[in-house]
């Protein structure tokens, strides 16, 4: 499979996903009810969608694409509301945080389409493991080479970003020290990490070819970087941070990162070099 | 001179003997179910009860003491249980499940009286059967539940039915043995004085249950030992003062759980029936509730069990199912839940105990049908929950870790 062509978007336009915790609400443990919220939510008449997710104890919500923060808010605000109303129905709680601080693991269940359980089947309790929340903003691009472009300019901001979201600090009824652990979870996964340092789309689908060939990944979607492209919406998007506690935090890190994408390309600040990789684990922390 | 004397001469084993009789007889089931099949373990506990029974070791109404104590204690503590587990708060945002509980008890009540009024059974016997009929088992829903690991919302909701169900039943009841009390006489003015009384008996001793239970919470961790010993003694102590006082040892367990899990928003996590010496005792229940049939009681209530039994799965299945869509199921769930209301609840045994003592001509007629129901109910109960809840697809895939 070769790499699609990249869409064409509005300059700096937004989308934020939220990935949400579902609870019982006896002990607030997780609890596996996402198709039943899904089937819930059938039919209402929301912005942007709600999707589920790898484990049946998570759900995705996704705003449409906005221009601005108020936007943002207000889209957040009207699915946070219609999600809540099919919660209440099912009497289980939805709630933000990058893990929740003491299910296990082992007790999740992947949730029933192909592709989780080939995820699943290709990385057995890691994917189990998964089960973290996290917030991923998008940010419109113009062309595929301003897009790889922004990548590595906003890569130098992914520990200020990891730092203002950090929201996970627990993981399976422990204090791990880590403001953000869910971090370490994706590390676990062999094709994390950072996108490779190439700022123009034809390098980089000729990346993807090699990748392709060697049978390690199939499509974008394989690749778990904390920014990578989405060529079919015309965006980058930041997956580094933790699901936040509020909406309100949600959009005010999505317009935070609008800024600096908007700050890098208009300014160019300072000119891109792999080098500026170097320290990039470390900082991740 | 024989050196070979006993100490003592032997005369008939005590009640003691015969308690480890049937703890080990349980135990032993459970778990030669637990290996050769894929059914949970009550089963074999229900089993060990019913062989014991076949050879002649049945129980029969009125129960010994030890049985009754037993059976009140453990059901004390699964009702106070599955009481902290129902937000009533879902009924509010949800009222298509009120109404479903509305409709399943009423619409049980209902056929049941109709059946076997049709069978030509007096009506006091066919009312009081209807009623005992209601309740749902929170002993094997909850049971069958953890065993299994189960979670969704079939299991939430099974539990929370189980529990509507109960309190129906016991209310009911109270209002129903007065009434045959009156014989006819319109003397519901006074059952309406009665009721109220005893509710409001029972509801002021589950407050200071609640309260205890609360105070204990507050200072101490609930998983820790001599916590749940606390907690395990407070619940035992409201049961004793219930039945002093002649307040329902149903009602109060039951009320005590729903005031804890409405006034707060806090998680009331405590090992299940209160670690090994509740679930003794939940084992005994089991056992006993497997023992009360014998050959006898099944030529005199055959027929009418099994027309009580039919009448009442129809009734649960048609209400469960009929509301199922507004109250959010997909039809499966629904299907699924409806099943998982099959067994009856010892709650009936309980009643039929008291109507024993209030009208034992009526309960006479009542015991065989009921007795019998009740004993193929729970044989059936366990392996119907399973199989409800796998349809559901609310078991782990996987089979659970041993616990």
């Amino acid at each position: 499979m070769s790499l699609e062509a990249f869409a064409t978007s509005r300059d700096l336009s937004l989308g934020v996903e939220l990935e949400l915790q579902i609870v019982n609400l006896q002990d607030y443990d997780l609890s596996p009810q996402a198709a039943d919220l899904m089937r819930l939510m059938q039919g209402r008449r929301i912005p942007g969608d709600v999707k589920p997710e790898i484990t049946r104890s998570m759900i995705e919500l996704a705003t449409g694409v906005c221009t601005r923060h108020a936007q943002v808010l207000s889209e957040l605000g009207e699915i946070r509301a219609a999600l809540l109303d099919a919660a209440q129905r099912l009497d289980v709680g939805l709630c933000g945080g990058g893990t929740h601080p003491f299910q296990h693991w082992s007790r999740q269940r992947i949730y029933e389409t192909p592709r989780f359980h080939q995820v699943s089947a290709l990385y057995g309790y890691l994917s189990k493991q998964f089960t973290i929340f996290g917030q991923h903003v998008h940010v419109g691009c113009p062309s595929a080479d301003e897009a790889l472009v922004l990548l590595h300019g906003l890569s130098r901001f992914i520990p200020h970003l990891i730092a203002l979201a950090a929201a996970s600090p627990f993981v399976q009824g422990e204090d791990t020290g880590f403001h953000s652990a869910r971090l370490n979870s994706v590390f676990a996964f062999p094709l994390s990490g950072r996108a490779p340092f190439v700022t123009t789309w034809d390098d980089f689908g000729s990346f993807f070819a090699k990748m392709t060939r060697t049978g390690v990944v199939t499509s974008m979607k394989d690749f778990y970087w904390d920014i990578r492209p989405k060529p079919e919406f015309g965006t980058i998007e930041v997956r580094v941070l933790d699901t936040p506690l509020t909406i309100e935090k949600a959009a005010a890190l999505a317009a935070y990162i609008q800024c600096l994408a908007r700050w890098l390309r208009t300014e160019r600040p300072f000119t891109l070099h792999e080098d500026d990789y170097l320290p990039y684990t470390f900082n991740r922390f | 001179m024989d050196a070979w004397t006993w100490p003592h001469p032997p005369g008939p084993p005590g009640e003691v003997v015969w308690l480890a009789a049937v703890l080990l007889a349980g135990a032993l089931m459970g778990e030669a179910i637990a290996r050769t099949t894929r059914w949970p373990r009550v089963l074999g506990y229900t089993l060990a009860g019913a062989g014991a029974a076949a050879a002649g070791l049945h129980l029969s109404l009125p129960l010994p003491d030890t049985a009754r104590w037993v059976i009140d204690l453990a059901l004390a503590l699964l009702l106070f249980e599955i009481g902290t587990r129902v937000r009533l708060r879902w009924l509010r945002h949800n009222p298509g499940l009120l109404a479903t509980s509305l409709l399943e008890a009423t619409g049980t009540a209902a056929a049941v009286y109709a059946v076997l009024w049709l069978l030509d059974l007096p009506p006091a016997v066919a009312a009081s059967a209807a009623v005992l009929a209601v309740p749902a088992s929170a002993a094997v829903a909850g049971r069958v539940a953890l065993e299994l690991g189960a979670d969704g919302q079939v299991t939430q909701r099974m539990t929370h039915l189980t529990a509507l169900n109960t309190l129906y039943a016991v209310l009911a009841f109270i209002v129903l043995k007065l009434v045959l009390l009156a014989d006819g006489e319109p003397g519901w003015w006074q059952a309406v004085g009665a009721l109220a009384v005893s509710s409001a008996g029972a509801l002021v001793l589950a407050a200071a249950l609640a309260l205890a239970v609360a105070r204990v919470a507050r200072r101490m961790d609930l998983l820790n030992e001599s916590a749940v010993l606390l907690l395990l003694g407070l619940v035992l102590l409201a049961v004793g003062v219930a039945r002093w006082l002649g307040f329902s040892t149903l009602l109060v367990p039951l009320l005590a759980g729903l005031m804890l899990r409405n006034t707060t928003e806090r998680p009331w996590v405590w090992p299940r029936h209160f670690g090994t010496a509740g679930g003794v005792l939940v084992l005994l229940l089991f056992v006993y509730l497997g023992a009360l049939w014998s050959p006898g009681l099944l030529a005199a209530g055959g027929v009418a069990a099994l027309a009580l039994v039919l009448a009442r799965s129809l009734a649960k299945g048609a209400a469960v199912l009929l509301l199922g869509r507004w109250s959010g199921s997909s039809a499966r769930q629904a299907l699924a839940l409806s099943i998982t209301l099959t067994p009856l609840s010892a709650a009936a045994l309980v009643m039929l105990g008291e109507l024993w003592l209030a009208l034992p001509a009526v309960a006479v007629q009542v015991a065989p049908v009921l007795l019998t129901a009740l004993v193929v109910l729970e044989l059936l109960g366990p392996i119907a929950v399973q199989l409800a809840l796998r349809l559901a697809g609310e078991l782990p895939p996987a089979p659970p870790e041993t616990r």
